[in-house]
């Protein structure tokens, strides 16, 4: 957690400075108050009038008022300084996300990456303030009190530390009993959203298969257990609240008792007044300490935040720009010579060599899971080839910036994600500064007009996640964001997948006749999508089984003919 | 008035627990009074001690005057009430947390049940996230800070009527300038509480926006990469970023005020007290013993003043959160049923007929205008169409998850006359979005079915083709998976070997390849060929090509069927599928 203060800038360290300073100036009024407690009685013991009492009356009020004010200076210092952390601190977090690697993305889920954003930034910069304001305050009032008290009376001050060792130790046992317990809450809490979640994401086949008794089973044993194991926790923290008031309570009687025998054994009458102020004293001792106990309570929490935290912050992404980039004109052809990648050392793909010119459509088929996006993700740069070369538009990607890269590149993603705001925005994603003109000839060629003029033309609203769109005009709204930077490259991943084939297919014609001069990458499930691609590279067991045209391949590549077969008929196929 | 309703339905649930509440109220009464209580004798020490204090003023020794017999009996009179009001206090809390739990496991019980019986439209309608969370979140919520709230309220209010009898039964005059700083203390609670809790609903409001923002980036963050849009996001964000820092400064600063300035008001009252009391007993009006009592009961006085400050905001909290939980509960139930005909499992034969259905799911928009078509026994039926055309809605209707106009007859017994139950028994089913959860690989295939054997479930995992995943899994057919751990045709792979084990007499196939690579669907569709053998089935799908050997196409289009017949028919006819299926060809 410690790590995370290198975040503090000089202002808020000088910030923390005046805290401090105001903390000390608060801790040397809150303690000396108990004096004129002491006095106050010491002059009502001797009759004195109302004047006297109203004078020593208003001097503890004036360092009541000191300590107040230093508190609520405290207080927006405190807060000026965690709003200021926690504000980059986010900051931070998010640009880090967004810039991370295509590998580092894969290792969290949104989730997880939200929490990590906002919850736990939270938890650990209120955690720090907090454990700073107190954990320098409390020690710092303990030892002012004990001071004071040791100052006069030695038994006492004997007194005070017993009351401190057995509260200590009482919540020490209290802790140690409910700490393995904490733990388990957090994973019994993820099963009990997780039977329910399921429950929910599947509630057409859990009535399809009238299996409501049986998600209700699983839930009702997960709450159970979750109950069960809350009703332990609860039950032993219950301690916690009688047994300080027990310790505060006993040190009070156990200071007059102990007081009354100081008393008599020095036949001193004026103890007495300092007994008032011992109580009070005692107290400040007391509740230091148990400050201090919820502060460490509330430390592995923090920890656990902030080693999440660095989590993300540690990463540093293996795709980097060169030292002295190339200037870059993408003449739109995609050259790959032996070129292999793979995740953690297991290859995934090897060995692809192919080559396309500008205004080509380089096709990419094969099974699930054999590598098609990341052939795209090599194109994108968003995976570095372990081996051999990719060349884009005429350069070795890893000689130009990942910026003039992908300015030279469209690219309609597996799932097609929509932002919320209106289809122009969405449109315009890659470059805000498109005219409605250039968006709506892409939206065209999307074969996505008719249904934008439907929704209300270019200012029509796009929902949180696109909901309010189909899957079929998400699709094309995403080719449409595509095409419309007018880029050298344009790469759809299985982008045609949710079209009926009829619109499939214009889109194609669409893409054919009005872009001819730019290369097209299309990874697609459909023979009938790619069939007259001039390039089709066929995936299979981590490597190119085959690169030509559907003719060629259709007479070389056993995998490809399967495929074929498993989709056209035969005399489709033998056209 | 929500929040009162949510209250008064809560209070039911805490009827069954009538008796242990009884106790919970007794005790913490107990213990409040044990408390308060105690002070007198803390006075009468005091007030012994000082009466010696004054003697010994004359001289005499103080070991003669003071009686050690006599403190110490006070002394062990107090540790006993003490350690009596630490045990009331313990009892009643855990007592209390059985009973929180208890309530929460009944609530969350309801809802599992009530979830059983919602219809479907309920989940259609309403975010998967936000169900969730008050299932669980809104549940602990209540729990957790309802009942609490409650109890403290209760023990807080308790205590203050017993500690306001002992002030005034001690000396009227004190308690008078005591009450006087309580308007001035309950003004600063007011106000502060009022201004900062626009900040703090601001602060929500401002979170929010930010973790929208945030989702919906990293939820984005490959075309992010591709549109070189990082830094626009960044911008975005950062603004969002500043705009919750300073509604958290400004909330957090008014609740940092509000701490101290109560404290400040509390020794205002203990300033004035000493002053009124040195006043009195100068006229020998009060004894210091009664001065030490009333700073005590003070200090008891406005402790559950503060509490009940900061119960009002959680009960707010617990209110809503209450109100979200009983939202679910008193959601419109699927109507209950009685079966005016049942059709037994083992001897129905499997013939369908739509007659004249209708249905929309906003009445004013149909999405099934007139549909009418006879299936017979043993039948493969596919349903093909453009998207939107209504054909996964026809399988809502024939499932009963949505209930049409006309009528649907197996056998020639209308659906809904018989039990939705018996209905979804006759049919296996598999869905697009293949669906599992987090159990063992086993678990998922046997599913709810009942007494499986395993010849069974070996002979359906090697159909559908992952014989070869369960052995490559570490524990086998007994691996825990999760929907993240496996791929879309792994999981849909896994979702026919279900419906094979499930083995009903009709079966349903929704778009149940398109998660599969076409060579992976040639394997799985020799399987579905031996599963539809000689069973009524309804298959949808997109690639016309895996349903030329249908018996019966029924080609939708606006929820109208437009042309029904076998490929061969369809095909000569030259119309609407004709189209379809060249389409799919056409360069």
């Amino acid at each position: 957690m410690f790590r995370l203060f290198r975040y503090l800038r000089g202002r808020e360290i000088a910030m923390f400075a005046a805290l401090l300073v105001f903390l000390v100036a608060q801790i040397f009024c809150d303690v000396t108050m108990p004096t004129y407690t002491a006095e106050i009685v010491a002059k009502m013991q001797q009759g004195a009038d109302a004047a006297s009492i109203l004078l020593t009356g208003g001097i503890m009020l004036a360092f009541a008022a000191g300590s107040i004010a230093a508190t609520i200076a405290e207080s927006i210092l405190s807060a000026r300084i965690s709003t200021r952390l926690g504000r980059r601190l986010r900051g931070e977090v998010f640009a880090h996300v967004v810039n991370f690697s295509d590998k580092d993305a894969g290792s969290f889920s949104t989730g997880s990456l939200l929490t990590r954003t906002t919850n736990d930034v939270q938890q650990v910069v209120s955690a720090m303030v907090l454990g700073l304001r107190l954990g320098v305050g409390a020690p710092l009032m303990a030892a002012m009190a004990i001071i004071r008290i040791a100052q006069t009376s030695g038994e006492l001050t004997l007194v005070t530390g017993v009351a401190v060792v057995i509260l200590l130790a009482g919540i020490m046992a209290i802790l140690m009993i409910v700490l393995p317990r904490f733990k388990r809450i957090q994973k019994l809490t993820d099963r009990l959203n997780g039977t329910m979640r399921d429950t929910l994401t599947g509630i057409r086949v859990v009535r399809a298969y009238n299996a409501e008794d049986f998600q209700r089973g699983r839930f009702e044993r997960a709450s159970r257990d979750f109950a069960k194991n809350n009703v332990f926790t609860g039950r032993v923290m219950a301690a916690m609240s009688p047994l300080m008031q027990l310790v505060y309570s006993g040190l009070t009687l156990a200071i007059y008792w102990l007081g009354c025998f100081i008393i008599v054994r020095d036949n001193d009458a004026a103890f007495f007044p300092e007994m008032f102020s011992f109580t009070q004293l005692a107290a400040q001792v007391v509740t230091a300490f148990m400050v201090l106990v919820m502060l460490f309570n509330l430390l592995p929490r923090a920890q656990v935040s902030a080693k999440r935290i660095l989590e993300v912050l540690n990463k540093q992404s293996d795709i980097l720009d060169p030292a002295s980039p190339q200037m870059y004109a993408c003449d739109g052809s995609i050259v790959f010579e032996d070129a292999a990648v793979g995740y953690g050392g297991k290859p995934v793909l090897s060995g692809l060599t192919f080559r396309v010119e500008a205004g080509q459509t380089l096709a990419v088929v094969g099974g699930t899971g054999v590598g098609k996006t990341t052939l795209l993700k090599l194109i994108l740069r968003f995976l570095d080839a372990e081996q051999g070369s990719v060349r884009i538009g005429g350069r070795d990607v890893r000689e130009i910036t990942q910026k003039d890269l992908r300015a030279s590149l469209g690219y309609a993603p597996q799932k097609s994600v929509l932002l919320s705001g209106t289809i122009r925005q969405n449109l315009a994603f890659a470059d805000p500064t498109l005219s409605d003109e250039t968006l709506s000839e892409a939206a065209k060629i999307a074969c996505a007009d008719e249904f934008i003029a439907e929704k209300g033309g270019l200012s029509a609203e796009v929902a949180q996640g696109g909901r309010n769109f189909s899957g079929g005009q998400k699709q094309r709204l995403s080719i449409a964001r595509a095409v419309a930077k007018k880029p050298k490259i344009v790469l759809f991943d299985d982008s045609f997948s949710a079209l009926d084939f009829a619109t499939d297919a214009r889109v194609r014609r669409n893409l054919s006749e009005q872009l001819p001069d730019v290369t097209k990458v299309i990874v697609a499930q459909r023979i009938s999508t790619v069939r007259d691609a001039d390039v089709i590279v066929v995936l299979d067991g981590g490597t190119a089984v085959g690169v030509g045209t559907h003719e060629t391949l259709l007479k070389t590549c056993n995998v490809y003919r399967e495929i074929a077969q498993s989709q056209l008929s035969e005399e489709e196929l033998a056209v | 008035m929500k929040q009162h309703s949510a209250l008064g339905k809560l209070l039911r649930y805490c009827k069954r627990h009538l008796f242990a509440l009884a106790c919970v109220l007794i005790l913490s009464i107990a213990g409040v009074f044990l408390t308060v209580y105690a002070t007198t004798y803390l006075q009468q020490l005091t007030d012994y001690i000082g009466a010696a204090a004054m003697k010994a003023q004359d001289g005499h020794p103080m070991s003669e005057i003071m009686d050690m017999a006599v403190i110490a009996q006070l002394g062990f009179t107090l540790l006993g009430m003490y350690l009596g009001a630490a045990a009331c206090t313990y009892v009643q809390a855990f007592l209390m947390t059985g009973i929180n739990q208890k309530i929460a496991l009944r609530l969350r019980s309801d809802i599992a049940a009530k979830i059983s019986r919602l219809p479907m439209r309920y989940f259609d309608s309403h975010a998967t996230g936000d169900t969730l969370s008050r299932v669980t979140n809104d549940v602990d919520t209540v729990a957790q800070s309802m009942n609490a709230s409650i109890a403290t309220a209760l023990t807080a209010g308790v205590q203050i009527v017993i500690v306001v009898v002992m002030m005034f039964t001690t000396n009227w005059q004190m308690t008078l300038t005591a009450f006087a700083t309580v308007p001035l203390s309950l003004l600063v609670l007011f106000l502060v509480v009022r201004v900062s809790q626009k900040y703090f609903r601001r602060q929500q409001k401002e979170l929010g926006a930010l973790n929208g923002n945030a989702e919906e980036y990293y939820s984005a963050l490959e075309l992010l990469r591709a549109c070189n849009a990082e830094e626009r996001a960044v911008r975005t964000f950062e603004a969002q970023n500043e705009k919750l820092r300073n509604a958290m400064y400004r909330a957090n600063v008014l609740s940092g005020i509000l701490h101290p300035l109560t404290t400040f008001i509390s020794k205002l009252g203990y300033v004035a007290i000493c002053v009124v009391g040195g006043v009195l007993m100068a006229g020998g009006g009060t004894s210091l013993g009664e001065l030490a009592a009333f700073l005590i009961y003070i200090n008891l006085f406005q402790s559950p003043l503060s509490q009940l400050g900061q119960v009002a905001n959680q009960f707010q909290q617990a209110s809503a959160a209450a109100g979200r939980v009983f939202e679910v509960l008193e959601e419109t139930e699927e109507p209950a049923e009685k079966a005016a005909a049942e059709i037994d499992l083992q001897s129905v034969r499997g013939d369908v007929e739509f007659r004249h259905v209708r249905f929309g799911y906003d009445p004013e928009k149909p999405v099934i205008r007139d549909f009418s078509a006879k299936v017979k026994a043993g039948q493969k039926v596919a349903i093909v169409g453009p998207t939107g055309a209504g054909k996964t809605t026809l399988v809502n209707l024939l499932m009963r998850f949505y209930e049409c106009g006309g009528e649907i007859l197996i056998d020639g017994v209308n659906t809904k006359e018989m039990t939705r139950e018996n209905v979804r028994e006759l049919f296996s089913m598999v869905l697009q979005d293949a669906w599992v959860f987090e159990g063992t690989l086993k678990e998922n295939i046997v599913y709810c079915k009942e007494n499986v054997d395993e010849q069974k479930l070996v002979e359906a995992v090697k159909a559908a083709g992952i014989y070869q995943l369960v052995h490559t899994l570490p524990q086998g057919g007994d691996t825990i998976i999760h929907d993240e751990a496996l791929s879309g045709g792994q999981k849909q792979l896994i979702t026919i070997a279900r419906a094979m084990v499930d083995d009903a007499p009709m079966l349903i196939l929704d778009e149940a390849t398109s998660n599969v690579d076409t060579r992976t669907e040639q394997l799985i569709q020799r399987a579905m060929d031996q599963l539809t053998e000689g069973r009524t089935s309804f298959v949808i799908a997109h690639r016309l090509s895996t349903i030329k050997n249908a018996d019966l196409i029924l080609v939708l289009d606006h929820g109208d069927i437009v042309e029904q017949g076998t490929h061969e028919e369809l095909l000569a006819k030259q119309g609407f599928y004709y189209e379809l299926y060249h389409a799919q060809f056409a360069a």
